[in-house]
């Protein structure tokens, strides 16, 4: 039997038609993914109405709380060595008395600070370091929390949470969200939510049943190329025992006085 | 296949070479950057132009060395004695030896003679090489 054999010359040139055709694939987006995947090129809605009505119940329910606190196990990706995501751990504890008293405690591998805030002013000390920072203050939590973020770049803690719960509304817009379908977070059957802004997509595992409370909350920054994560789980106690002396810091006699540096003033606003 | 993969190999080769030129060997530390970012902790803080997303030390004096590239905190007391520091660097660890000291309800870090003053930048503390109280 003769020797069937392919003309030379195809083995030589280099498979040109092939690579034409991968190109016109991918950026076709045609490449194939996973049947169910949330692909956000595909058909339908880019505002999912199921994730914002399941955000909303959520909105309502924080809301409606008189009084909270929320335990948050959390990590924090933070990039050195080039390109590696080291994961920073942190536990916050954080109490609420709607409209004006908080208190924040939180232990992470950068220290343990301590926010309270009185309806006057927030003060923030940070061990071990014993640094002790006092600001004045607006005399309810939102505007509390705005002003911290705007005049000195003070994020507190599970920012985002503190600010719907206390009648705000991120001022993020959502480019496209969706309903990923049901999660269970720490043995608790959730809704898993995913949004996508400007700069960050988050992504919100709700609590079904009587108390859509957040479970879990993811944040990837889109702003910075490795895309680093937050992530934290929640547990809550809807009605705690509250004590007026847990809103006034003790801070030790000792303790040394730092101011909070100011942000420069914008250019312009920025509304994203 | 061979034109794949010399178009994959030559594609890693520009980037290695890229990150290298912008990094620095990671051997030699001479990082004055103690990470190349941080995961933000808040979607409602994108709304504002807080500078707490990256942890970039804007130390203008770039022979005080401040970390190693695991983010490591370095002694820099060599680096204090051999050269005066410019007022208005600013840095995020201090050197070894410092003497804190409070004056008119504003706390000052004598390290070695050059004056740091901490203050929160956001949540995280920031020392600013500042004249002598």
């Amino acid at each position: 039997m003769q020797a069937f054999g392919r003309p030379r010359v195809w083995a030589v040139v280099p498979s040109i038609p092939i690579l034409i055709v991968a190109a016109l694939l991918a950026v076709g987006g045609l490449s194939a993914t996973p049947a169910g995947a949330a692909a956000p090129s595909s058909a339908g809605p880019a505002i999912d109405a199921a994730a914002t009505e399941t955000v909303d119940r959520m909105k309502e329910y924080l809301r409606s709380l008189p009084a909270f606190t929320v335990h948050a196990q959390g990590t924090k990706e933070e990039i050195v060595n080039r390109d590696f995501k080291l994961q920073r751990s942190i536990e916050t504890d954080i109490t609420v008395k709607k409209p004006n008293r908080l208190r924040a405690f939180g232990v992470g591998d950068e220290g343990r600070r301590t926010f309270v805030y009185d309806g006057k002013s927030l003060a923030l000390y940070l061990e071990p370091d014993n640094y002790l920072a006092t600001a004045p203050a607006p005399p309810t939590l939102r505007e509390m929390l705005d002003a911290m973020l705007e005049r000195y770049g003070v994020e507190l803690p599970l920012l985002d949470i503190l600010y719907v719960a206390t009648g705000g509304e991120l001022g993020t817009k959502v480019l496209e969200s969706s309903d990923i379908g049901r999660s269970r977070v720490a043995g608790v059957e959730c809704e898993h939510l995913a949004f996508r802004g400007p700069k960050a997509d988050w992504q919100i595992w709700v609590e079904q049943g009587a108390r859509p409370l957040p479970r879990k909350l993811v944040i990837t920054t889109r702003d910075n190329p490795t895309a680093p994560q937050f992530s934290a789980l929640l547990s809550w106690d809807v009605s705690p025992t509250i004590d007026e002396t847990m809103f006034q810091l003790k801070p030790p006699p000792g303790a040394l006085p730092i101011p909070f540096k100011e942000l420069p003033e914008p250019r312009q606003p920025s509304k994203k | 296949m061979v034109l794949q993969r010399s178009i994959i190999w030559r594609y890693a080769l520009s980037t290695a070479t890229l990150a290298a030129a912008v990094l620095g060997s990671g051997a030699h530390a001479q990082a004055v950057v103690r990470s190349a970012g941080v995961a933000r902790t808040s979607v409602h803080a994108t709304n504002v132009h807080t500078t707490n997303v990256t942890n970039v030390n804007v130390s203008r004096n770039v022979n005080v060395v401040h970390y190693d590239h695991w983010g490591h905190p370095l002694a820099t007391a060599a680096a204090v004695t051999a050269t005066a520091i410019a007022v208005g660097t600013i840095v995020h660890s201090l050197p070894p030896s410092c003497t804190t000291v409070v004056t008119a309800g504003v706390t000052y870090q004598n390290c070695g003679g050059t004056f740091y003053q901490p203050m929160y930048q956001g949540t995280n503390v920031q020392y600013v090489v500042v004249n002598a109280p």
